[in-house]
């Protein structure tokens, strides 16, 4: 009978296959993706088509202009491939972090707006969620209208490791956004004081029964995708901007 | 345009590292677990395409393989729930390709090998996961979603058919009684 010991010398020394072929992961991966970016471009444009119907309905005589503009880049097909082709550019907001990877360094909102995360300076542990705000800020010169999500995506994090992330489905309406130079709005945000996984990133969404994290100093930060009504004053192509801003610290105290 | 060439030639530059750097850790794992050098192939094949099938930003080496491990493990389990009744009646139909030993060292890996194979698929993950990947209990029990009781059963089951089965005819037998 071997030993565990010889268990494991002969498990290491055990005769393997040939490794993968790289070129062929990288094809197969390439047309698995495809299909995602698409969906995700077509979202967008489905949840700005969405909006635009709303804002139609209860605002038409209001804001014309801008209802029948957002309309035209969702609908029409002159200007719906630019708005779709834009998205496939990165992940969505509540993907931009994974469990276990480093925080993602992200450039500043090519629109100037910059999203700050305000929650209480301490929270308790455990697995409930831990309800919140984010600041969206306009730092720039000139007035930003646009469309964005209701929620915004929060990451917890610590020596720049992501231990959470926001998940799975996001119930928070579409909302539209004027913020003039210096103005800010609040939205929705919360966040789960758990531990996440690598392997919880390859589901929808993670489990249900993940471990809270011990008590200490959190990092949190957010991130959310912002679709604005009018080209960017540098002549680029519209297209979603990704928003995030500093971390802030919260106490998780037991 | 400049912005999405980079991502894209992020993603693909950590699948060509990963796979230079730790393909063959990767099959030799797959392997290992599924005890089928020709499912070992698919499996990683398989699990870095759904790694890197999904859009996502900031994988490294580390993180991408984790993910990959974990690809393994699951389409594995996966697809040995679907075979499991399978398994059990394809001796009857098929003996498997076996090379006589050459010495006794080597004899002792193929019936390792062999009676790893016919252990049931959580059973020889949780010896793989054990004595190949050096994880706890614990650490086993968090991967597969199940108790660490269930974890030391299932390690007690298949040591406990590795060793009975590798007693029966070789000098180990004389030794352990």
């Amino acid at each position: 009978m071997p030993s565990e010991s010889e268990l494991r010398d002969l498990l290491a020394s055990a005769d393997a296959p040939p490794g993968p072929d790289a070129r062929l992961v990288i094809a197969r991966s390439r047309r698995r993706r495809l299909p995602r970016q698409l969906a995700a471009g077509a979202v967008s444009v489905l949840a700005v088509a969405g909006i635009s119907v709303v804002a139609i309905q209860t605002s038409l005589t209001s804001q014309p202009p801008t209802t029948v503009t957002m309309l035209d880049q969702s609908t029409a097909g002159g200007a719906a491939p630019e708005s779709a082709d834009s998205t496939i550019k990165r992940a969505p907001a509540d993907r931009l972090n994974l469990c276990e990877a480093p925080v993602a360094e992200v450039a500043p909102s090519t629109l100037g707006l910059q999203l700050d995360v305000a929650f209480p300076p301490t929270a308790p542990v455990g697995t409930q969620a831990v309800a919140g705000a984010v600041r969206l800020t306009n730092t720039g010169t000139g007035t930003v209208s646009g469309t964005t999500a209701g929620a915004a995506a929060i990451t917890v994090s610590r020596d720049g490791v992501v231990l959470w992330h926001s998940n799975g489905p996001m119930d928070a309406p579409v909302r539209t956004i004027t913020l003039a130079p210096g103005e800010s709005v609040e939205l929705e945000a919360s966040f789960v004081p758990v531990i996440c996984s690598a392997g919880d990133d390859l589901s929808e969404q993670f489990r249900p029964d993940l471990p809270p994290l011990a008590a200490g100093d959190y990092a949190l930060s957010a991130a959310i995708d912002f679709l604005p009504d009018a080209p960017p004053t540098d002549g680029s192509t519209p297209g979603l901007d990704l928003v995030t801003g500093p971390r802030s610290t919260i106490t998780l105290v037991g | 345009m400049a912005s999405r060439a980079g991502d894209s030639a992020r993603w693909e530059d950590v699948v060509t590292r990963l796979v230079a750097e730790r393909g063959d850790a990767l099959t030799r794992y797959a392997y290992l677990i599924s005890g089928s050098r020709d499912d070992a192939s698919d499996l990683v094949q398989d699990a870095l395409v759904k790694t890197f099938g999904r859009l996502r930003n900031g994988l490294t080496i580390a993180s991408a393989e984790a993910y990959v491990r974990r690809a393994i493990l699951n389409t594995y389990l996966d697809s040995g729930r679907r075979t499991s009744r399978w398994r059990r009646i394809a001796h009857l139909n098929a003996a498997p390709e076996l090379e006589e030993p050459r010495d006794e060292q080597t004899g002792a890996r193929l019936d390792v090998m062999r009676e790893l194979e016919r252990l049931a698929p959580r059973e020889r993950a949780c010896v793989v996961l054990r004595y190949y990947e050096d994880l706890k209990v614990d650490d086993i029990a968090e991967w597969l979603g199940i108790s660490p009781g269930a974890v030391k059963r299932y390690l007690s089951d298949a040591l406990g058919k590795l060793a009975v089965t590798l007693t029966e005819d070789g000098e180990d037998a004389h030794r352990a009684q």
